[in-house]
């Protein structure tokens, strides 16, 4: 009915209208006016997920699985009612950091690792491949369909006829160059396909409408409405079956639900629409609830499809194929021809954008590091690289489209479209453990992920991989039933003995659990990079800390460099425009001067890694940059040895300040000593002095004794005399001094007891009454009437008393000496004061007296009193300072001097009044 | 690009006479929605994933009809049309919560 001229076409009209949406959205996104840059948009083309798989294949397993069919579409929409966590998480992040593709998200994370890039790449290379066949294929039996359906040809003829006869090849070779016209056009600093978003979105527009044309097809024309065609299903046990669960289908209910949110995560092509076209984060917000309902929308009629054809079209019709087989059963050749073209859309807009995604990676994470390591091409000094970069892009969209040709061409694809698609899904969900593990937990490291993806890609491999080979007889499927070296245990669908699931389940139960395992224990058990660690931080912690970028460079790069450097791989437009942005002063003939700073290098690090990749990123500003770039480890070292030496320096200020002191408190201790020295000498000297004194005159006394035999009796018995009291005077000298020195050193024994000072007074007064009468001095005496009991050695106290008595007798006026003694109670003590009516003391004496062997001698008549030992009142100081007391003494001049003791102690009020009493001595 | 003058320590090393910078860039504080709105959408997660997995789908795996339409179907397509309308009130709230802290 529908000539294959016209079918042809329609699909070049078709792409031609795809590609004039497409010129037309990157025209008007250069203009600066896009209007692809909107949250509708941006939902329809995330869409994207929505394959030849959905239009053909979800009708094919509905018709053989029933509901089932939906696990492919509710997990995506879980993701997305959960986008707040993870999905904006995602975003946020790879806005932060320019990422590329899902490989350099996932090196990014792990330290910026380029064998970690080259692995994710090479996965997902080797992942989307039978998924790219799927869609191919899908291209090719529905053309075949619909050209052929009248001739009973369901299934486009491969291996007989040459492949350019083959519908495939021409699907492929139209979709390479559609991909090569949008996805690398020009290589941008920020990966936003504009053009290609445009035609994306479009695609999925028709491709809903022709699904929702044929479902309202089937439900309202060939049958009486929704609940008719339920009913008459109802009535056929093949078909009432599809209206519930099959028995015993949890584990691939489950399985299934699993895999499909981790391909809406992880599809390199899912990761370009929803993180890397992103403009803006509120379009995700909406896309949250919008891209859920775009998907009920695309499921919602079928079921009812399914039902459909399966009672209506005969056995032999593939029941993927229902959408275009139905309406062309019934006669509707239009509406065959609109639901091709919506395949069509699902296909083309499949393998364009995943073309797109994946060229990136494989231009960025594998062709360009490799380039860069290999010196003899100079890559690095090379003038212009964006043509080069250009046409790596476009190779990698050749190699990545051929490559699912052939998985198309061989008998690989002979499953139906869903098995294939979830072959597919099996491998990218390799990547969900490191990569949900790297958003949430900063333990995991470069070492476990890379380990976790190799064990988690060749289990899946093994298990799922190989037998599908094997079932297209590609290799010995002895090696399926047997296991590897015949061991049972190595049977790839039943691996470890495991057999009670189905193949898909299996696999992924052995490949997720061991995959998850290495990534734990390995993490636990490597030590990450100091580059790792930081950047583990800034994806882990993206929310709270919002780290945009950690930059550690030597920064001995000149600008000039990084300009040309810019320039070789974005143009001169283009670099001229993002510089600007860095810097407004910067003008079309700027070239940099001098130095460029670390800010400048860190911009230009980011923005080779929005066309190049982070890891390529780094490695050619590295090579710009004069002198070595400084590792993160090397820093941190630097780092800890410059805190090292601070708090070292602190140490030596402190110590410094502390010897300092020591060095004051030396000094000071020494001229103390100094002056002790001189005061030993000085007292010494005293000492002998006033030995001497008495011993002169014994000693004269005793010669005059020896040489005189004939002196009278009289004489003798006089200078025998003075002798006597000379050795006396001498005796009490020495025990004076005995006793200052005990004093002093604290040895002598103190009785204290409780006494009254007034009978101690009296006691000192009678003691020295005999001295005051020979010399005929008058003694005053006063006490207060309250007392005080002191807690003093009575005998000491006595011997001041004494001491200061006789120092006033000894000083007072000679013509009329008086001496008064006052004694009375103060607050917390007991004052003493004896005046005597002498000259006084002079005023800077008052101190000095106190000190042994001083005597006042300042006044001019003062005359040596041989009789004292010049100890009394040092004596006196020693004892009423061991007793807390103060002793002192005052002098108005010309008034006699005053000296005062005061010694603390309880106040006694008196009970009996003693009268203040004088007496007359 | 911002940068602020305290993030920015330099020093310099006299050993090699070479220039270090050393720069950790945070932009300013996140916005972050009332605690209840974000334990909302957990929880919206939580029940999509809890009813669209087994055992609770098997338990709806039943034969019979609503208004027609197998109960298998209803269950399935009314459920997901009330989270995607939950969805939209939760986000609306969000973005609303999120755009009025901003200011």
């Amino acid at each position: 009915m529908l000539s294959s001229e016209l079918v042809i076409l329609v699909s070049l009209i078709y792409v031609g209208l795809l590609y004039a949406i497409a010129w037309w959205g990157d025209k008007r996104a250069r203009d600066g006016h896009s209007w692809v840059r909107n949250p509708t948009v941006y939902t329809l083309s995330i869409a994207v997920y929505c394959t030849s798989w959905t239009f053909y294949g979800a009708v094919g397993t509905a018709a053989r699985n029933g509901l089932e069919y939906l696990t492919i579409y509710l997990g995506p929409t879980v993701i997305f009612l959960g986008w707040w966590f993870l999905l904006r998480k995602m975003l946020r992040i790879s806005k932060a950091h320019r990422i590329t593709s899902i490989a350099d998200f996932i090196s990014s994370r792990y330290g910026k690792s380029t064998q970690l890039s080259v692995l994710v790449t090479l996965i997902a290379v080797i992942g989307t491949t039978p998924y790219i066949a799927l869609q191919l294929k899908a291209i090719a039996t529905s053309y075949t369909v619909l050209t052929g359906w009248e001739f009973g040809m369901i299934e486009p003829v491969r291996e007989t006829v040459s492949i350019f006869s083959d519908s495939g090849f021409w699907a492929a070779v139209g979709l390479t160059l559609f991909g090569i016209l949008f996805g690398t056009r020009f290589i941008d600093a920020d990966e936003h396909h504009e053009g290609m978003v445009a035609a994306i979105a479009f695609e999925s527009l028709v491709k809903l409408f022709a699904l929702l044309a044929v479902g309202f097809f089937v439900s309202f024309v060939m049958y009486d409405g929704l609940g008719d065609l339920f009913a008459q299903s109802a009535e056929n046990a093949d078909t009432a079956k599809l209206l519930v669960l099959p028995e015993g289908g949890s584990s691939r209910w489950l399985t299934l639900m699993m895999l499909s949110m981790a391909a809406i995560l992880c599809l390199p092509r899912q990761f370009q629409v929803i993180i890397v076209e992103n403009v803006d984060e509120r379009h995700l917000a909406t896309a949250s609830w919008a891209f859920p309902l775009y998907l009920l929308a695309m499921n919602l009629f079928v079921l009812p499809i399914a039902l459909a054809g399966l009672g209506a079209l005969p056995v032999w019709s593939d029941p993927d194929f229902f959408v275009i087989s139905v309406p062309l059963f019934e006669g509707q050749s239009l509406l065959a021809l609109l639901a091709y073209v919506g395949g069509l859309s699902a296909s083309t807009s499949m393998v364009i954008v995943a073309t797109i995604a994946l060229s990136t990676m494989v231009c960025n994470d594998l062709i360009v590091p490799a380039l860069l390591r290999i010196r003899p091409l100079r890559l690095t000094e090379r003038d212009d690289l964006t043509g080069l970069l250009i046409f790596i892009r476009r190779a990698s969209i050749v190699v990545v489209v051929f490559m699912g040709f052939a998985y198309y061409r061989s008998a690989g694809a002979s499953d139906a479209l869903a098995e294939i698609g979830l072959i597919s899904f099996a491998a990218i969900a390799q990547f969900i453990p490191i990569m949900i593990g790297g958003l949430y937990w900063k333990g995991g490291t470069r070492t476990g992920a890379q380990v976790a993806l190799t064990i988690g890609f060749a289990v899946w491999g093994y298990t799922l991989l190989l037998p599908s080979l094997a079932d297209s007889g590609w290799m010995d499927p002895s090696l399926i039933l047997n296991g590897a070296f015949g061991h049972p245990w190595l049977r790839p669908e039943s691996l470890f003995g495991l057999n009670d699931f189905a193949p898909l389940t299996h696999a992924l139960i052995w490949s997720i659990s061991l995959n998850t395992a290495a990534y734990v224990l390995i993490s636990l058990f490597t030590e990450p990079s100091a580059l790792e660690r930081i950047q583990a931080t800034l994806f882990v912690d993206a929310f709270s800390r919002k780290g945009q970028d950690t930059v550690i460079w030597r920064s001995s790069a000149s600008a000039n460099d990084l300009y040309e450097l810019v320039e070789r791989f974005l143009g001169r437009d283009r670099a001229y425009q993002s510089f600007r942005q860095f810097d407004r002063s910067i003008d079309p003939s700027w070239r940099g001067k001098g130095e460029a700073d670390a800010d400048m290098i860190a911009f230009t690090e980011r923005l080779l890694a929005g066309s190049i990749g982070a890891a390529s990123a780094r490695v050619m500003v590295s090579s710009v940059a004069k002198g070595e770039m400084v590792s993160l480890d090397e820093v941190l070292e630097i780092l800890e040895e410059t805190s090292h030496v601070i708090e070292y320096s602190q140490r030596l200020e402190t110590k410094s300040r502390e010897l300092e002191k020591a060095a004051a408190e030396l000094r000071a201790a020494n001229e103390r000593l100094k002056e002790l020295d001189r005061l030993k000498d000085e007292f010494l000297t005293m000492v002998s002095h006033e030995f001497r004194t008495p011993l002169t005159s014994i000693r004269s006394f005793s010669e005059i004794l020896v040489d005189s035999p004939n002196l009278d009796h009289k004489q003798t018995d006089h200078f025998l005399e003075i002798i006597v009291r000379e050795s006396e005077r001498l005796t009490r000298l020495i025990d004076d001094h005995l006793d200052l020195a005990r004093l002093e050193a604290g040895h002598s024994d103190w009785r204290a007891v409780e006494v009254d000072p007034r009978t101690v007074l009296d006691e000192s007064i009678e003691a020295v009454k005999g001295m005051f009468d020979a010399k005929g001095v008058v003694l005053t005496k006063e006490y207060s009437r309250n007392s005080a009991l002191l807690h003093v050695d009575r005998d000491r106290l006595t011997q001041v008393f004494i001491n200061l008595l006789s120092n006033a007798a000894k000083f007072s006026d000679p013509d009329h000496p008086e001496v008064s003694v006052r004694g009375e109670a103060m607050d917390g003590g007991y004052l003493v004061s004896i005046t005597d009516n002498g000259k006084g003391v002079a005023p800077d004496e008052l101190e000095i007296i106190f000190d042994k062997f001083s005597r006042g001698g300042k006044y001019a008549d003062d005359k040596p009193k041989p009789s004292g030992s010049g100890l009394g009142l040092a004596i006196a100081k020693h004892v009423v300072e061991h007793c807390q007391g103060k002793i002192w003494a005052e002098s108005p001049p010309g008034r006699g001097a005053t000296f005062r003791v005061f010694i603390p102690g309880k106040i006694m009020e008196a009970i009996d009044p003693v009268k203040p009493g004088t007496s007359d001595q | 690009m911002t940068s602020y003058p305290g993030s920015k320590p330099c020093w310099n090393a006299q050993k090699t006479e070479t220039r270090f910078a050393f720069r950790i860039n945070w932009q300013e504080a996140p916005i972050t929605p009332p605690r209840r709105l974000t334990e909302r959408a957990l929880v919206l997660m939580l029940v999509a994933l809890f009813i669209w997995l087994p055992p609770i789908v098997g338990m709806f795996s039943l034969d019979g009809t609503i208004l027609g339409l197998p109960i298998l179907f209803v269950y399935f397509f009314a459920g997901w049309a009330i989270l995607i309308a939950l969805c939209a009130i939760l986000t609306r709230a969000l973005r609303h919560a999120a755009q009025t802290e901003r200011k």
